[in-house]
């Protein structure tokens, strides 16, 4: 939604060069630096939330409703007595799972559709190409409201639904990377020394297309982290009791104006890891540009 | 568009609030309150409770809009098809019924001139109608036009009304202004399910002109009449010059909005938009008593919400009983421990901030037939539990999947009672579910326990039938004894009250010793209005009455 | 032009049968009968038998497809399930509300994107452009429902300057109407701001290194003007492109928004749909986005290729999206 959802086809060429080059330019450009250091950051906040949370993020304490920040809490606590922090890392940990899934859900579905589409234009292009028409007229978020009422609110099924809503895009980036790779001269001097379709695609295009591919999942990643948080947020994503950073916002909602931070904190928190990965992103998609030109 | 121009210009918005901002200060005042106070309600929530208020009295003048915010919106104004308690609210202005209940929830007569006289066998019903009176459309109203609405509301496929008139065998209408009723057995429920809308009765030249689609522009006795539906925007009704005593009514017009948010709805009446709402959620009680300009009216409800176990509903509702999976099902005395282990004061405390009652039974303390022995509520008692628990030897923390309607109330509601039952060693796993997937579950028997409410009937076997019978249409537990069904039907069948009283005494202990519903909680009915109106009445069932609201003649008045 | 505009409609359709197709199909795959929520308070098996009858749900499933497909060709959207209007009132008085925000947000998208795009462009490498940049970057990972809480906090509840939320009709009152209507699209326009404003400093930095440009600026045009003339054309390119890939966001961010601010639009009139199984409703509600969606984009091909002469439409099958987002 607030995501520029197409990344800008790569150029490809001779690979390990390219990427040698392309690792060094993403660690000198300050902002790429930044993006890959928070990424990792939340990634391993995630990983070891249950060694860095302070409490149980379960465990609820009456005495204690919606407190505000304190040395004792330093988040403050929810409408239930429970330790905003310690939710908040699980929250981040549920919500980058299903962020995950997602994409995962995405490539693994839609980069075997767009190698074939753009490689037979003739019979599967046409149908490939109704198949994302379809898709994409359903609003992302129609689309993952029906999967949710259909499967129904958990989630794994929040990262299906988020997943689902991803493929078409995936599909036309990888699909307008084949039709620019078949045209390449060593796709063509695969064929003539005989290599099968499926190799030609395997060894060939598919290669040369995992830049676009590293960049549209980088960019795919913070789209299903808001993704995840708009459905959980109408009640329809992850599930109390597990935290997750849109069960947070969602639950803390109706008290809103009587405990700010119950949806200050986990809202920020969805800003910097979605900030974190476009900046990793952008940077991503620089330094693969073999012309180098910041645009 | 101009329905406000018939309302009363200028004075009832001069609260010293520019319009615009109303809803931010609503916000606000919450803000405010809860920083100077840290936290703590200005209001007591227990004596917000117990100051119950049903109207504001004062004299009131003629004329005048009144628009009236609802909680969702209406589904179709058909009397016949109709299912939804919001839609009851529209009826009222609308459509009268046979008999109406009152303030202590017995049953008065409304279009019938007495209360309905039964034969010694309770198989034969005579009700005797008020003479006179015409339908919106000028229609006379007379006792040919109560049994075709009558027949219809058994008769018409998909209708919602024919479950609650089944005992009903034949309509016929012996004379003008008598209607005769025969049952297939002795049915003491009947006045009271004839005070809702299987009484209303419908104008027999409308039905002849719109058949099925009645709805669409409907007509019955009232004192208004229906004027106009916009599709999710607005109901309007005028005053009618056909209703008997048109002469008592004194708004003109009433608007009926659906603003489903209750601090959207607040921020609304607060702004002058809105001049009556319903259901004030209990997070914005305080607010609305604390503020000068609003009344708050404040009633006991017959509505309950419990947790249903599934002890024998393996195949869905209606099927044969089968025992169901889990280890509520399995061991009564789980069950016992689980609802001992429910300290409900808290739950009302953390859920409700105190102004719901907790609930033990299915008759509301507000009935006549509620006893000492019927409004026993067992205590909250974890030593108890956990000495049951391990009693039975089972495994801990013993596993118990709940399902829970995924609204954020019912959704605080599960935590709160998952954090409680793990105390005295069961380990609740919460299962969130839509609400209209939720209902298929409970029909289906595919839950273990089903956190679910019931909208109440003045009637105790409105709360008890459908719930305990053998294929009740509501006993999602499969709970199934040939005792109780025979106590529960004796029960209906008695028409004399005291023994009536007594039997409920009697069955209701026994039905609580079962477990199969455990009660949590009853709701309190808060709806609001403008100080510069009156006349606005709630009675214990929920239902605005508006037949005597106006504007206060003069000037605002202190709702006291 | 005659046959591409032919073979894309026939796509259209095509694209619009597939679509009745899933929602048809995905709307009774949803657990949940309407019937039995009709049945509301007294579910008994009987009424439930009588309600599914009425309602046409006991037929054949490819029979109840064909009805509805029948119906639809005539533009008949049946009746609500819930409130047994037409489908089409329902709809109608919806669509309005979020016309207008969506009009209203793109306004703002399209202000603040491309003055700022601009900016950046000509100050290339400088504070400007960083500070527009990082805005930019801020603004696309700001999730817009949390940005409409934090909005709602600030100006309404801190500050007091704009309603917390609610609608006023224009009808009734255009100040009111303009007031409720401030926070919900600079709410959901930040977004798109941000992604015209990316699309708008790239192409501008392409245009002013063009050969053309150069020879404007030696001819003596002077650079405030020339900034102006392609800046302009080049900005409405930009909205229109942006416009055909992010509709879908901007219906999404719409049914979110309306959530928030409680605006009674077309997003939430989908989503409560959902939730009352309100199939009849649903199912033209996603009918109507579908078809909506896919002539806008229709529209936006044509249109770009009248913009800007330079860019032949092109004849390959969904010849729109990722390529020209790639400029």
């Amino acid at each position: 939604m607030s995501v520029d959802a197409t990344g800008a086809p790569v150029a490809g060429g001779p690979l390990p060069a390219v990427r040698g080059r392309a690792v060094r330019r993403l660690l000198r450009d300050p902002a790429g630096l930044a993006g890959l250091v928070l990424v990792a950051g939340f990634t391993a906040a995630a990983l070891l939330a249950p060694v860095l949370a302070p409490q149980d993020p379960a465990a609820v304490d009456f005495e204690q409703v919606m407190g505000r920040p304190a040395p004792s809490a330093p988040l403050g606590t929810d409408e239930l007595g429970r330790d905003q922090l310690s939710r908040v890392l699980y929250g981040l940990r549920s919500s980058l799972t299903v962020a995950a899934l997602a994409v995962l859900l995405a490539v693994v579905v839609a980069v075997p559709l767009g190698l074939l589409a753009g490689y037979y234009r003739r019979w599967v292009d046409p149908v490939v190409s109704r198949l994302t028409d379809v898709l994409l007229a359903f609003p992302f978020l129609v689309l993952a409201v029906g999967l949710a009422a259909i499967l129904g609110p958990s989630l794994l099924n929040a990262a299906i639904a988020v997943g689902v809503a991803q493929i078409p895009t995936v599909i036309r980036v990888m699909r307008a990377e084949t039709l620019r790779l078949s045209a390449e001269s060593f796709v063509d001097g695969a064929i003539a020394a005989g290599a099968g379709d499926a190799a030609v695609l395997a060894r060939h295009v598919l290669p040369n297309a995992a830049n676009a591919l590293l960049v549209q999942v980088t960019v795919g990643i913070p789209a299903a982290v808001i993704g995840e948080a708009m459905l959980s947020f109408l009640g329809l994503g992850v599930q109390p009791p597990t935290p997750s950073l849109g069960v947070m916002l969602s639950s803390a909602q109706p008290f809103f104006a009587q405990a700010p931070w119950l949806v200050v904190f986990p809202g920020l928190v969805i800003v910097a890891v979605t900030l974190a990965f476009n900046l990793l992103g952008d940077a991503l998609r620089d330094a693969l540009d073999p012309k180098g030109v910041r645009r | 568009m101009s329905p406000r121009a018939t309302r009363r210009p200028g004075r009832r918005r001069n609260r010293g609030r520019p319009r615009a901002g109303a809803p931010a200060a609503a916000l606000a005042v919450v803000l405010a309150v809860a920083a100077a106070t840290g936290c703590a309600p200005l209001v007591d929530p227990q004596r917000a409770a117990d100051e119950e208020r049903s109207v504001v009295s004062a004299p009131v003048e003629r004329g005048g809009e009144l628009v009236i915010g609802l909680e969702s919106e209406p589904d179709v104004l058909d009397p016949t098809l109709a299912s939804t308690l919001v839609g009851r609210q529209v009826f009222a202005g609308m459509c009268e019924k046979l008999y109406d209940t009152d303030a202590d929830l017995e049953v008065v007569p409304q279009l019938a001139a007495e209360l309905p006289e039964i034969s010694a066998d309770g198989l034969t019903v005579t009700i005797p109608l008020r003479e006179g009176l015409r339908f919106n459309d000028g229609t006379e109203f007379d006792a040919a036009a109560v049994k075709t609405s009558l027949d219809r509301h058994r008769e018409l496929p998909g209708s919602v009304r024919s479950t609650e008139l089944e005992p009903v065998e034949r309509v016929a209408a012996v004379d003008a202004r008598t209607v005769r009723l025969e049952l297939s057995r002795p049915y003491a429920p009947l006045a009271a399910v004839l005070a809702d809308r299987a009484g209303m009765i419908l104008s027999p030249a409308r039905l002849d002109e719109l058949g099925d689609d009645f709805g669409r522009d409907p007509v019955c006795v009232g004192p208004f009449r229906f004027v106009e539906r916009v599709a999710q925007d607005r109901i309007v009704l005028e005053r009618s010059d056909d209703y008997y005593a048109a002469d008592e009514v004194p708004l003109d017009r009433l608007v009926y909005r659906a603003i489903p948010d209750d601090t959207i709805r607040l921020a609304n009446l607060r702004s002058g938009q809105l001049d009556v709402m319903t259901e004030v959620g209990p997070d914005d009680v305080a607010t609305v008593s604390n503020e000068d300009g609003l009344v708050l009216l404040n009633q006991p409800s017959v509505q309950y919400m419990g947790i249903s176990v599934n002890i024998a509903n393996a195949d869905g509702v209606g099927e044969p009983a089968r025992p169901a999976e889990g280890a509520l099902a399995e061991d009564a005395r789980l069950r016992e421990a689980f609802a001992l282990s429910l300290d409900r004061a808290t739950v009302n405390e953390v859920v409700f901030s105190g102004l719901y009652q907790p609930a033990c039974g299915p008759i509301p303390p507000s009935s006549a037939f509620a006893t000492d022995s019927t409004q026993e509520c067992p205590p909250f008692d974890p030593d108890r539990a956990r000495e049951l628990v391990a009693q039975t030897g089972a495994a801990t923390p013993v596993p118990v999947e709940l399902m829970v309607p995924n609204d954020p109330i019912n959704l605080r509601l599960g935590q709160v009672v998952q954090a409680m039952a793990a105390e005295t060693g069961f380990s609740v796993r919460l299962r969130p579910t839509e609400f209209a997937s939720s209902i298929d579950a409970a029909r289906a028997g595919d839950f273990e326990a089903y956190v679910s409410g019931w909208s109440g009937r003045p009637d105790p076997d409105g709360n008890i039938a459908q719930f305990y019978l053998t294929g009740g249409a509501q006993n999602y537990s499969g709970h199934s004894t040939e005792e109780t069904d025979a106590l529960i039907r004796a029960a209906a069948a008695e028409t004399d009250p005291e023994r009536r009283t007594e039997r409920y005494a009697d069955l209701v202990p026994r039905l609580r010793d079962f477990n199969s519903v455990i009660y949590l909680y009853r709701n309190r009915i808060y709806a609001a209005h403008d100080a510069d109106v009156a006349g606005v009445t709630v009675y214990p069932d929920g239902i605005v009455r508006i037949r005597t609201a106006g504007y206060v003649a003069g000037g605002a008045s202190r709702g006291e | 032009m005659g046959r591409y505009l032919l073979g894309r409609l026939a796509q259209s359709v095509l694209t619009l049968l597939l679509v009745s197709v899933v929602v048809f199909a995905g709307v009774r795959a949803m657990p949940g009968d309407p019937a039995l929520l009709l049945a509301g308070d007294d579910p008994d098996p009987a009424t439930v038998a009588g309600i599914r009858e009425r309602l046409g749900l006991d037929q054949p499933l490819p029979v109840q497809y064909l009805l509805w497909l029948a119906r639809m060709a005539r533009l008949d959207f049946g009746e609500s399930v819930r409130t047994g209007l037409p489908v089409a009132d329902t709809i109608w008085t919806r669509i309005p509300v979020t016309l207008e925000l969506a009009a209203l947000s793109l306004l703002v998208a399209a202000l603040i994107g491309i003055a700022t795009g601009v900016v950046a462009a000509v100050r290339q490498g400088r504070p400007a452009d960083w500070a527009a940049n990082s805005a930019a970057l801020l603004g696309m990972s700001i999730p817009n429902f949390w940005m409409g809480l934090m909005g709602v906090l600030l100006f309404a509840v801190v500050l007091g300057w704009l309603p917390a939320s609610g609608f006023v009709p224009l009808t009734e009152s255009p100040a009111g109407n303009l007031a409720s209507m401030v926070m919900p699209a600079t709410v959901l326009g930040t977004g798109l701001a941000a992604v015209i404003m990316r699309q708008t400093r790239s192409s501008m930095i392409e245009v002013l290194g063009a050969d053309y440009v150069r020879t404007a600026r030696a001819k003596g045009m002077p650079p405030h003007r020339v900034v102006l003339v392609h800046a302009l054309r080049n900005s409405l390119i930009t909205v229109l492109t942006i416009l055909g890939l992010q509709l879908g966001g901007l219906i999404s961010g719409a049914v979110v928004t309306e959530q928030i601010f409680v605006l009674p639009g077309f997003g939430r009139l989908m989503v409560e749909s959902v939730f009352t199984r309100d199939f009849p409703v649903i199912q033209a509600a996603v009918m109507v986005t579908a078809a909506g969606y896919i002539l806008v984009n229709l529209a936006v091909d044509l249109l770009y290729s009248v913009v800007d002469p330079r860019i032949r439409v092109r004849s390959a099958p969904s010849g729109r999206g990722a390529e020209r987002g790639a400029r």
